[in-house]
């Protein structure tokens, strides 16, 4: 392996292009072996055996690719002390230290201490000076007293961080210092008594930096984290929060490794009092998230825990303070505990799982008091057989909305048999039965939100429903050579056709637990579950057919791919989510059509579109165009959902979403590049985020200006006026150091919406 | 060592003048002088008698040579154009691509000045760009920690 | 207009040199169970590791939920749900050759109905594992042998 030498991220220069550090030398790895001679070189060497030997005049020690010069040098051949001064320059592999005072080192301790030194590490643009440079090999341990740090070049001294004292160990994962001063030129900007830095980014990015951002709502929001490295397998980061609209808070991170395979995380946040909340019974607000994970006989037997939880009626904590933790999907905390023991051909699960919900009159969901699953499989040469079975208690302590609550029972062998699979035509039967019993216990009270808003005013206390299912699908592949503006290509035509049979049963006498509609899509249409979960098993008389072309370049490299789909009821599905729902009268499934392509290198594109054949509308579409090099990048996106889409939903006055959406990165000068992202509700010509950037690059420092205004989310109001949120953003990046300053970090993520990329062509 | 000094000094060399109004007395070619362990090698030697024994031998060759076993039974070699011993004061001055070895440690330069006695040593370089070398050799570096460990 | 199927009708899916393979992951895993179904159902034998056998070795695979659009009150409307592996194959005495898969499914915030929500989530996520165990049995036909 290469032993080539590693210099901590942080401490690499972002483009350390030679414009700024044309005279660093590179870093190698120090040649250093018993057997190399060390060859020494002066005008005058001055030697009494077994005492002191005196090199005088452009003394010079080589040995490997260390080398070291001084005026004079003494080496005690007893005590083994080398004491040498005048014109001192130290070099190996990795850093070069020039002295004019002195430097002592001793042979056998291998302890060394250079005074008024002057430091530069190889292959990184890290350097400074200190009054007192004290190395311990053994110990790999270095000291600085009195040292000065930058990353600029020579001459270009923009920003220098000083400290009474810093010391490094590359065991730990940590250096410290004392007394931190950060100097913009002679001006001092920021000092903290004692502050950690990643020297091995093992465990802490450069997350540990004071971090401070100004919007309207909180105001200045200034935190300094602390880390604490209390044992090897336990560390703890302290970091006091201060709002200037609100007030100040703590936040908690403690994580813990006590043996391998037993790993977590408890994180919690406190504020006593928040100054700017309208419900003043809401403090103090607090958040507790643990997550924990163990894993016994190697992994086969797992526990995990996931247990997020802020105040009760907190609805507003997360748009509020931000947590980095908690969220999967937005307003829903889990809190959930599992055991499961795991083998290759079955595995035995049992979970107990809550949401905390951060929305005002809602009904909550459904709890798992506990669920158990358990999945067998059998695969043989011509069949693949599997046994997937769930026993479920479903709980709920909603007390506006009295719901009903169950147990159920389900079990769902199934047996699928690949009939052909050759490469160009594949021919599969699968047959499942599906045999599900309900306890359902429905309280006389039961809120009018499911007996009359949803229209669940049948359910029975005992249900049992057993269905059968059959499915036969098949696919060809052709393919064939062709060529466009003279480029050789290979164009694959593939055709899929599906039936699947699942007869009708009356599943109105059952409630909802764990069951919702999915979007409709390509996959969707030769998938036999309309809807996730197992509370509704649609029937089917169903023909699936669709077909996907792709056009491969001569390095195989997938450049366009169209795919066409659409299902033909033979006898519309009568089963619906809710009892009141219409039943589907089209026989012809959404049209979906979707179209990736990848002409260039630069130019991506994307389009996905659900179409209603009969009502000749769109049901929900997005497309993307982008334009990206090295330092470039321009996209163009649109989606559209319309309000169909929603069966079950919480707002009555939902509207089609129809969000314009631009996001640009390009340079303007060789130091100056903007960035911008913008998204729009086209319908209601509402703005929904927007952000602007620009950035200015130096050698060592950076600076950047951030604006942008987004909607503020508040779960409190059903209404659509809702407060624009400003947030201003000045940052200096001190590159090698990390950045100081406040904004949303420099990138094109909106706070709502983040950048992404919808082109994924398998290459 | 240091009963070398006791022995008497033989001189051995094909030819021999002797200047005896000048108390100088020369030998050329292939000069051995030989006092106990210390045997000198030259193409010429002149031997000058000054008062009091503290005579002075001159030896100058391509190179001239300086051997002796010091008291560690650890052998010192030397060499140089010109090679002065100074018997009473026991001092060799070696000048001209001077070179003295001694355990696995070589040094060079272009006057190197040996007290035997004092077992001290003074090398030094003409200044015009030519520069006192010694290259310690890994062994002398095992035998130097180990030494100095006692 | 010159399109011939891919093989002959009794050619199988994977080239006949192919008679057994070593598969290298998690064998407790969803994807494992897939993808070594597809092999045998293929006619491959699943063997231990040798040097004249190739290896598919299957990474982990890492599943993220990222909004993508929003309503008028600044709720999330879809999520993308983003799904993503990487597996390589090893020919014997041939170099690794690295490949991924991506695949991406769209979700609507429920965010009352939060254990229908995740139990949609859970479909979408093994529907994307058949997706990428049948693009691995594809990848292993079209290499070259």
């Amino acid at each position: 392996a290469d032993n080539g030498v590693k210099v901590p991220p942080n401490l690499r220069a972002g483009a350390f292009d030679e414009r700024c550090y044309s005279d660093v030398p590179p870093a190698t790895a120090t040649e250093y072996s018993r057997t190399t001679p060390v060859e020494v070189s002066a005008d005058q060497l001055n030697a009494i055996r077994d005492g002191k030997a005196v090199y005088e005049g452009g003394v010079e020690v080589s040995q490997g690719n260390k080398y070291f010069s001084s005026d004079y040098t003494e080496l005690d051949q007893v005590s083994r002390n080398v004491l040498a001064h005048g014109n001192i320059f130290y070099r190996d592999g990795q850093v070069t230290l020039k002295s004019n005072d002195q430097l002592t080192t001793n042979l056998d301790t291998k302890e060394s201490q250079i005074d008024n030194a002057t430091y530069q590490l190889h292959g990184s643009p890290a350097r400074g000076e200190a009054e007192k440079i004290h190395l311990d090999n053994e110990k790999k341990a270095l000291t600085l007293s009195k040292a000065r740090f930058t990353t600029c070049p020579v001459g270009q001294e923009s920003w220098w961080l000083s400290a009474s004292e810093v010391n490094v160990n590359q065991e730990e994962v940590f250096g410290e210092a004392w007394n931190a001063t950060l100097w913009l030129k002679s001006i001092p900007v920021f000092y903290t008594p004692y502050i950690t830095f990643p020297v091995k980014d093992e465990r802490k990015s450069g997350l540990l930096y004071p971090n401070f951002t100004y919007n309207s709502t909180n105001g200045f929001d200034v935190s300094t984290p602390y880390y604490w490295n209390i044992a090897p397998n336990y560390d703890m980061t302290l970091t006091p929060r201060v709002m200037s609209n609100r007030g100040t808070m703590e936040q908690i991170e403690f994580r813990y490794l006590p043996a391998a395979g037993h790993s977590g995380t408890i994180y919690t946040e406190y504020m006593a009092n928040d100054r700017k909340i309208s419900d003043q019974e809401l403090n103090p607000r607090w958040l507790a998230n643990i997550n924990h994970n163990s894993g016994f006989k190697n992994g086969d037997l797992r526990w995990n825990l996931d247990y997020t939880r802020v105040a009760e009626n907190d609805y507003n904590y997360f748009n509020d303070l931000h947590p980095p933790v908690g969220q999967i999907v937005d307003n829903q905390l889990l809190q959930s505990t599992s055991v499961g023991y795991y083998q290759q051909d079955w595995n035995l699960k049992t979970e107990v799982r809550d949401y905390q919900i951060l929305l005002p009159n809602t009904p909550a969901p459904h709890q798992l008091l506990p669920q158990v699953t358990y999945n067998q499989y059998h695969t043989a040469d011509k069949y693949s057989f599997s046994f997937n079975s769930e026993a479920a208690n479903f709980g709920n302590r909603s007390e506006t909305y009295k719901a009903y609550t169950g147990q159920r029972l389900h079990a769902e062998p199934a047996m699928l048999v690949p009939i052909v699979q050759a490469p160009g035509y594949s021919l599969e039967v699968e047959g499942k039965l599906m045999a599900t019993y309900y306890q359902q216990d429905i309280p006389d009270d039961m809120s009018s939100f499911y007996s009359s808003y949803l229209g669940m005013d049948s359910l029975e206390s005992s249900v049992s429903r057993t269905l059968p299912e059959a499915r036969v699908h098949g696919g060809m592949s052709f393919d064939r050579k062709t060529s466009f503006n003279d480029q050789a290509f290979t164009q694959t035509l593939e055709p899929e056709i599906q039936y699947l049979y699942i007869p009708y049963e009356n599943q109105n006498n059952i409630g909802l637990y764990d069951t919702t509609n999915m979007q409709s899509d390509y996959y969707n249409l030769f998938s036999d579950r309309r809807f996730a979960g197992l509370d509704r098993i649609s029937d089917a008389n169903r023909v699936s057919y669709g077909v996907t072309t792709r056009l491969f370049d001569s390095e195989n490299t997938e450049r366009m791919r169209f795919t066409v789909g659409q299902a033909y009821d033979l006898v519309a599905p009568k089963v619906t989510l809710l009892p009141n729902d219409e039943v589907q009268t089209n026989s012809r499934s959404l049209l979906s059509l979707r179209a990736d392509t990848h002409p260039t290198d630069d130019w991506y594109t994307h389009t996905g579109i659900e179409y209603d054949t009969e009502s000749k509308k769109v049901s929900s579409g997005n497309g993307a165009v982008e334009y990206q090099q090295e330092k470039y990048i321009t996209q163009l996106n649109y989606r559209f959902v319309s309000k169909e889409n929603y069966v079950v939903d919480t707002y009555d006055d939902r509207e089609d979403i129809s969000q314009l959406g631009a996001v640009v990165k390009f340079p303007i000068t060789r130091d100056w590049q903007l960035i911008g992202a913008h998204y729009r509700d086209v319908q209601t010509g509402q703005s929904v985020d927007s952000l602007l950037g620009a950035r200015y690059d130096s050698c060592c420092w950076a600076v950047n200006f951030t604006f942008e205004r987004n909607n503020k989310r508040d779960n409190y109001s059903t209404s659509e006026t809702r407060e624009i949120e400003t947030s201003y953003g000045l940052q200096f990046e001190f590159k090698g150091l990390g950045s100081v300053g406040n904004g949303p970090k420099y990138n094109l993520n909106t706070r709502l919406l983040p950048y992404s990329r919808p082109f994924n062509l398998n290459d | 060592k240091e009963s070398d000094y006791q022995q008497p000094v033989v001189v051995d060399s094909v030819t021999q003048q002797a200047e005896l109004n000048e108390n100088k007395v020369t030998f050329l070619q292939d000069v051995v002088i030989t006092q106990g362990s210390i045997i000198i090698h030259a193409d010429k030697v002149v031997v000058l008698r000054h008062e009091k024994g503290n005579d002075e031998m001159i030896a100058t060759g391509h190179p001239a040579t300086f051997f002796q076993i010091l008291d560690n039974g650890k052998p010192v070699n030397a060499s140089a154009t010109e090679l002065r011993y100074q018997l009473k004061d026991r001092l060799v001055t070696l000048t001209g691509k001077a070179e003295l070895k001694q355990d696995d440690n070589q040094v060079n330069g272009d006057v190197i000045r040996y007290d035997i006695q004092k077992q001290q040593m003074l090398a030094q370089s003409s200044g015009k760009g030519s520069r006192v070398k010694t290259i310690f050799l890994p062994q002398e570096i095992e035998e130097f920690n180990k030494a100095g460990k006692q | 207009c010159g399109f011939q199927m891919r093989g002959s009708m009794d050619e199988k899916l994977l080239p006949s040199q192919l008679t057994a393979i070593h598969v290298e992951g998690d064998n407790r895993s969803d994807i494992y169970r897939l993808v070594t179904a597809r092999l045998r159902h293929s006619g491959v034998k699943l063997v231990d590791r040798s040097d004249d056998v190739p290896v598919l070795n299957l990474g982990n695979i890492s599943v993220s939920n990222s909004a993508a659009s929003l309503d008028n009150r600044s709720q999330v409307v879809e999520y993308v749900m983003l799904f993503n592996t990487d597996y390589s194959i090893t020919m014997p005495d041939k170099p690794l050759q690295k490949f991924s898969a991506r695949f991406s499914r769209v979700f609507l915030n429920k965010s009352a109905q939060a254990l229908a929500s995740s139990r949609e989530q859970a479909q979408l996520r093994n529907e994307m594992e058949v997706q990428t165990a049948d693009l691995i049995l594809i990848q292993l036909s079209r290499l070259v042998y």
